[in-house]
């Protein structure tokens, strides 16, 4: 056997020890806390729940839904924009926000979801969503270990109770929360990041939301 | 194939070797899916394992007319992944797609080796040697 032939022999032998060992053992562990799964619902496919987040108000004539992914820069991109509809409109139109964590790309889209339901709880949902927007880059750069102390700390700079914000964050009935706002995306054929409802009509993407808020406006 | 050539394709394998299992490693044990810029360049650096393992036991002083076609498209598309994942050129940031993000960093190693970066030194590496290879053999 030549000295090219057990070199080889050998490299390929060793990779597909290598390969077959992770295929093997590679699946376990690689995830400790599974991703939110949409829930199963009778009733999927509702735009607003009864504890759904609402800025604006209650009487709005326009009704605009978002469902988004605080890790998304395209929803971070999509906050002013909406500000700004807000703020043009601010007796006629309202917003209501729903999660769509997509975990697949965005490591701590479910945690940051979930954070957000107990902010909410303490009645800070919005000024949760402001500040995740706002400081997205920094809380998305940190690690799987770090974050949950990070968001604690932003949490406590939000001047929420951390105890209880902790507890709320791991509740078993805030991930339901999150569960079934996935559910009611995935029945309205939510698959992006921000997908917008403009009184029931669906825009996927920013760019077409102050047009579609301004005709639902009859202006 | 030349002592030198023989050195060229031997490195060459243990850069693709290294390739493969960083990258299976990646996607099997750490559990990153791997985005579609990633298939394409695992779509060449896979099969160049065998064919570099394969030209070498056989001493194919060919051996580049084979990877080359593989390792080049392959380190373009790299390098447009590159551009793309450090913000030189802007991906489409008009929605987040459900699925597997080209630009989501996974990794940052002493804050700029990401998968993408390593790739592109995989593959530039391959080209080169292969380069050097060919050239080698025109002497």
């Amino acid at each position: 056997m030549s000295s090219d032939m057990k070199f080889v022999s050998v490299m390929i032998v060793v990779a597909i020890a290598a390969i077959a060992g992770f295929f093997v053992f590679g699946r376990n562990g690689a995830e400790t806390n599974g991703p939110i799964e949409p829930a199963v619902l009778t009733d999927a496919g509702q735009l607003v729940r009864e504890d759904s987040p609402v800025r604006g108000p209650a009487d709005a004539k326009v009704t605009i839904v978002e469902f988004a992914d605080f890790q998304c820069p395209a929803c971070k991109a999509a906050k002013p924009v909406i500000l700004s509809v807000l703020e043009k409109n601010p007796t006629t139109v309202r917003l209501v926000f729903r999660h769509f964590p997509i975990s697949s790309i965005h490591q701590h889209a479910d945690q940051t979801a979930l954070s957000a339901e107990a902010a909410k709880n303490q009645g800070k949902f919005w000024e949760w969503y402001d500040k995740m927007y706002d400081d997205q880059e920094a809380w998305s750069a940190q690690s799987k270990r770090k974050i949950t102390e990070f968001l604690t700390q932003i949490a406590t700079d939000l001047g929420l109770n951390t105890e209880t914000f902790t507890t709320d964050a791991a509740a078993a009935a805030t991930r339901d929360i999150v569960a079934r706002d996935l559910a009611d995306a995935d029945a309205l054929g939510v698959s992006s990041t921000p997908t917008f409802f403009v009184n029931g009509q669906k825009i996927e993407g920013t760019s077409a939301l102050e047009a579609a808020v301004t005709a639902a406006l009859g202006r | 194939m030349t002592a030198r050539q023989t050195l060229y394709a031997r490195l060459a394998f243990v850069l693709v070797f290294f390739s493969v299992v960083g990258s299976l490693y990646f996607s099997e044990v750490a559990g990153f899916p791997p985005c579609k810029l990633c298939w394409v360049q695992r779509l060449a650096v896979f099969p160049s394992l065998l064919i570099l393992g394969v030209g070498l036991i056989r001493k194919d002083s060919l051996l580049h007319t084979y990877v080359l076609p593989l390792a080049i498209p392959a380190l373009l598309v790299s390098a447009y992944h590159n551009l793309l994942y450090y913000g030189v050129l802007a991906e489409s940031k008009a929605t987040c797609e459900a699925g597997i993000s080209c630009t989501t960093k996974y990794i940052e190693w002493f804050g700029f080796v990401t998968i993408p970066l390593l790739a592109l030194v995989a593959l530039g590496g391959l080209t080169t040697l292969m380069i050097l290879f060919r050239q080698e053999g025109r002497k």
